[in-house]
């Protein structure tokens, strides 16, 4: 039976909050006293979350975090690391959320109802996160100065807002649907997995990517020249979303010898994508 | 002033002579003096029973402070996330880092192991400003540098057209000007190659440029040094460091103390993370340990002393040296980043992050090497345990490094994970020598302080040394550390209290209160007429070579954060 801890802040905190201890697996087996102790850090000062929210929920968290769902009934944009290496349960929080959420998730969800700011859902390798609103700049990336190869890992981010730059940097494996724009530089260093933009997307989508599926479904603002045209599609199915439109295929990024999908589509990028129509279609005779 | 008597700790004092004895060691004013002379109504008594009291150690080489240093924290954006420890205020300030953290966790880290002196072994003379604003910062711990001299080209224009007597008052003049303790040789005279050539060079082959061998510059700088009577006579990084078959070279290099005119009985010549340079085998398929052949070497050749360069297996890595051309083949092995500088007439550096993997088959070639030749040497007043901060491992896995050394047990332990086919082609596992405590205490507290030349007021708790104290919480009559190996990491890695400068600095492992050490440095008394000629060729020399100007050059006392001069009469003096 999954039982509820419902979060309200006592007050907005001004600074950055490292809550990477609300996670269900921080909450199991633990009394509501226990609970009330966990410490974070609010700026670089110690504080006990029941110094900072309001906790209502039964007296004793199961044993297994995947029974536990932490509802979190007003967000801050100041509250990071949410769900850090969290194995199971739920997360829900009906406001924003600040930087790494869902950093290292192993499991579980976290259905985010506003913004959630950078890094969201970096180097996670299994589980759920969906936001309802906007997400920042490296969704599902790694971090800066890693090797390509070093971000997500597995699970699935679903945005319904936009997204910021750099979506997926150096992702290995999993899945990012973007219901609205990305921004610049889609997949760049992408090792493999599967990003999917229904809207538009900024520069250079695919840059430095070796492997892995890129589907965007929008207007591109330009286009690597390291890329090969490999076919026009008359449509394109990709993780359950079906576009009724042409695609073209390229094939890349050459710089780095990649074998990366990038299905851009052709309706919405007629002038970017005329030149490469007569080199798809003469290499057919 | 503050008076600290430690009463009924165990001591192990190897300078004086002390091993294992239960007895009371009292501080007045900074310095260890006699229990009479302090009046126990008034002192802080501090009660060790069954706990270790040693002096605080000393690490021989850890980068920590310059130029290449920071270059590293900047190309590492990585190796500073989720490491941050908020501050303590007002005695602790906040730390971030692993294998290049910032200034702070430098000196909190090895003050919780208890070390209070550490050595950062390469500065290039040009930057040692930066080293010396960098090591100002350090809190805690005493400091000290040693200057790179290999590749100058001043010294190298010295060694093929000047006197023995005039370099050496040029080394004079560079370490009291840069403020330094020792001079260093990295890869002699390949840094010059590097520049010109773009490649490393062997001992016996011909510097371009120059009429010169690396052997014919580690000769002429070791006559200079025996002429200076320097405490730290030469510390070389051999050629060919990270190659297959080097250990030939490194024996070689250690040869070389033999065409050295030796004015005292001291080692003439420390070889310095002897593991990189102990690779026998033609290719890194066929990597073999030279750790046998070098410990063999170390027990015919009195005058030549190690410290080890211990890789820690597991653990990242930010290799740093001045070694460029070397670090150019590292970058195209690991393919990922790389950092390279040059700096103007005197050397070049280069900087490549490494993972130091446990099931690889080099890597465990490389734990394995360390350790042999410190095992089967068995001297541990020449072999100093190092990791080499950061090349080999972070200092903050010495505990484990000493694990190693102590018990048998840990190192089967840990080769279970290991690259079994390199375990099977090497001599260790078959090896139960185990150290002592009192060997540890050598090994990190009194040896490196006489290769210092620092045995009078370091490394020791005799009367009129530093009060500087380390205790350890575990009893070796209770706990057998060979079996139970674990105790003793946990107690080396948070020492329970730790004493500096007659101050305590570290309380059962935290850091409690900041105070900021000295800076050691050699200044060699050489004669004022050698002194007007090596002022008129340097004046020449830098108007030719350097974009600045030789005042600018010298760095003041002033500059330095509570400087101690070392005084040294020479040979040269008449």
């Amino acid at each position: 039976m999954v039982v509820t801890y419902a979060l309200s802040l006592k007050y907005v905190p001004a600074v950055l909050v490292d809550a990477r201890r609300i996670t269900p697996d921080q909450f199991a087996g633990k009394k509501l006293d226990e609970i009330k102790k966990i410490v974070l850090l609010e700026g670089g000062r110690e504080v006990r979350i029941g110094e900072l929210f309001d906790i209502v929920g039964p007296e004793r968290a199961p044993e297994n975090p995947g029974d536990i769902e932490i509802l979190l009934k007003q967000g801050s944009n100041k509250l990071c690391y949410l769900g850090y290496r969290m194995s199971g349960g739920r997360i829900v929080v009906e406001g924003d959320v600040g930087h790494f959420t869902g950093y290292k998730m192993r499991g579980g969800s976290i259905v985010v109802k506003g913004n959630t700011r950078n890094y969201t859902g970096s180097k996670m390798r299994g589980g759920t996160i969906e936001v309802l609103g906007d997400a920042g700049h490296k969704l599902g990336g790694k971090l800066q100065g890693e090797k390509p190869g070093k971000g997500m890992k597995g699970g699935k981010i679903i945005v319904h807002g936009r997204a910021g730059a750099e979506v997926g940097v150096g992702m290995k494996s999993g899945t990012i649907i973007i219901h609205g724009d990305a921004g610049n530089l889609v997949g760049v260093d992408m090792q493999g997995g599967t990003i999917v933009v229904v809207g538009n997307a900024g520069i250079y989508p695919g840059t430095n990517m070796y492997a892995g599926k890129i589907v965007i479904g929008g207007k591109v603002e330009c286009l690597l020249p390291s890329f090969y045209a490999d076919a026009i599609l008359p449509s394109v199915k990709a993780k359950g979303i079906r576009f009724d439109k042409s695609f073209m295929l390229f094939i890349g990024d050459a710089i780095v010898g990649g074998r990366g999908l990038l299905y851009l589509s052709y309706e919405d990028n007629k002038a970017l994508l005329e030149p490469y129509k007569e080199l798809v279609e003469g290499m057919r005779l | 002033m503050t008076q600290i008597l430690i009463k009924n700790g165990i001591v192990f004092d190897p300078i004086n002579g002390i091993n294992g004895e239960v007895m009371d060691i009292a501080i007045k004013n900074g310095k260890i003096v006699e229990s009479t002379e302090i009046d126990e109504s008034k002192a802080m008594i501090i009660d060790a029973r069954g706990k270790v009291v040693m002096a605080g150690g000393i690490d021989i080489h850890s980068h920590i402070a310059g130029p290449k240093v920071n270059v590293g924290r900047l190309l590492r954006p990585e190796d500073h996330y989720l490491t941050n420890k908020p501050h303590v205020l007002p005695h602790r300030r906040a730390e971030t880092g692993l294998t290049v953290p910032n200034v702070f966790r430098f000196g909190y880290e090895y003050a919780r192991m208890g070390y209070t002196f550490v050595v950062e072994p390469a500065t290039p003379p040009i930057k040692t400003r930066h080293t010396h604003e960098e090591l100002n910062a350090i809190p805690i711990i005493d400091k000290a540098a040693f200057v790179l001299v290999d590749s100058n080209w001043i010294a190298l224009d010295l060694i093929s057209e000047a006197s023995t007597e005039l370099l050496a008052a040029y080394f004079a003049w560079l370490l009291s000007s840069t403020k330094t303790l020792a001079l260093k040789l990295v890869d002699p005279g390949s840094d010059v190659a590097w520049l010109i050539k773009g490649k490393g060079i062997d001992l016996d082959d011909q510097i371009p440029g120059y009429d010169l061998t690396p052997r014919d510059i580690i000769r002429e700088i070791g006559n200079a040094s025996q002429l200076l009577r320097l405490p730290h006579k030469m510390h070389v990084h051999c050629n060919r460091l990270g190659y297959p078959g080097n250990y030939l070279t490194t024996l070689k290099t250690m040869d070389i103390v033999r065409e050295i005119k030796r004015v005292d009985d001291g080692p003439a010549l420390h070889i310095t993370h002897v593991q990189f340079t102990g690779y026998k085998g033609d290719s890194w398929t066929t990597l073999r340990s030279g750790g046998e052949d070098i410990a063999e070497a170390m027990s015919r050749n009195p005058y030549v002393s190690l410290d080890l360069g211990q890789v820690i297996p597991g653990r990242p890595a930010t290799t740093m040296t001045a070694d460029a051309p070397f670090e150019f083949v590292l970058y195209h092995l690991t393919r990922w980043k790389w950092a390279s500088a040059d700096t103007e007439v005197e050397t070049a550096a280069g900087i490549v992050p490494y993972v130091y993997r446990k099931r690889n088959y080099v890597n465990t070639i490389q734990w394995v090497i360390g350790l042999e030749v410190a095992l089967i040497s068995r001297d541990p007043w020449r072999i100093i345990p190092t990791t080499d901060h950061p090349n080999a491992g972070p200092f903050t896995d010495y505990p484990k490094m000493f694990a190693w050394l102590l018990s048998k047990k840990a190192r089967e332990d840990d080769m279970r994970d290991m690259s079994q086919l390199a375990l099977k082609r090497s001599a260790l596992p078959s090896i139960n020598t185990e150290f002592t405590l009192y060997d540890l205490a050598v090994m990190t507290r009194a040896a490196p302080a006489k290769l210092l030349g620092l045995e009078k007021r370091k490394g020791h708790l005799g009367v009129g040394a530093d009060a500087d104290v380390a205790i350890y919480d575990i009893d070796p009559r209770e706990v057998e550390i060979s079996k139970n190996y674990k105790k003793l990491i946990q107690a080396f890695k948070r020492t329970w209290l730790v004493i500096k400068d007659g101050v305590i600095v570290v309380k059962e492992g935290e850091v409690v209160k900041t105070i900021y050490g000295r800076t050691y440095y050699a200044e060699p008394v050489i004669p004022s007429d050698l002194e007007k000629e090596v002022k008129r060729v340097l004046e020449k020399k830098f108007k030719e070579y350097y974009s600045i100007t030789l005042d600018s050059f010298i760095i003041n006392e002033e500059e330095i954060r509570n400087p101690v001069k070392i005084k040294i009469s020479t040979q040269l003096t008449r």
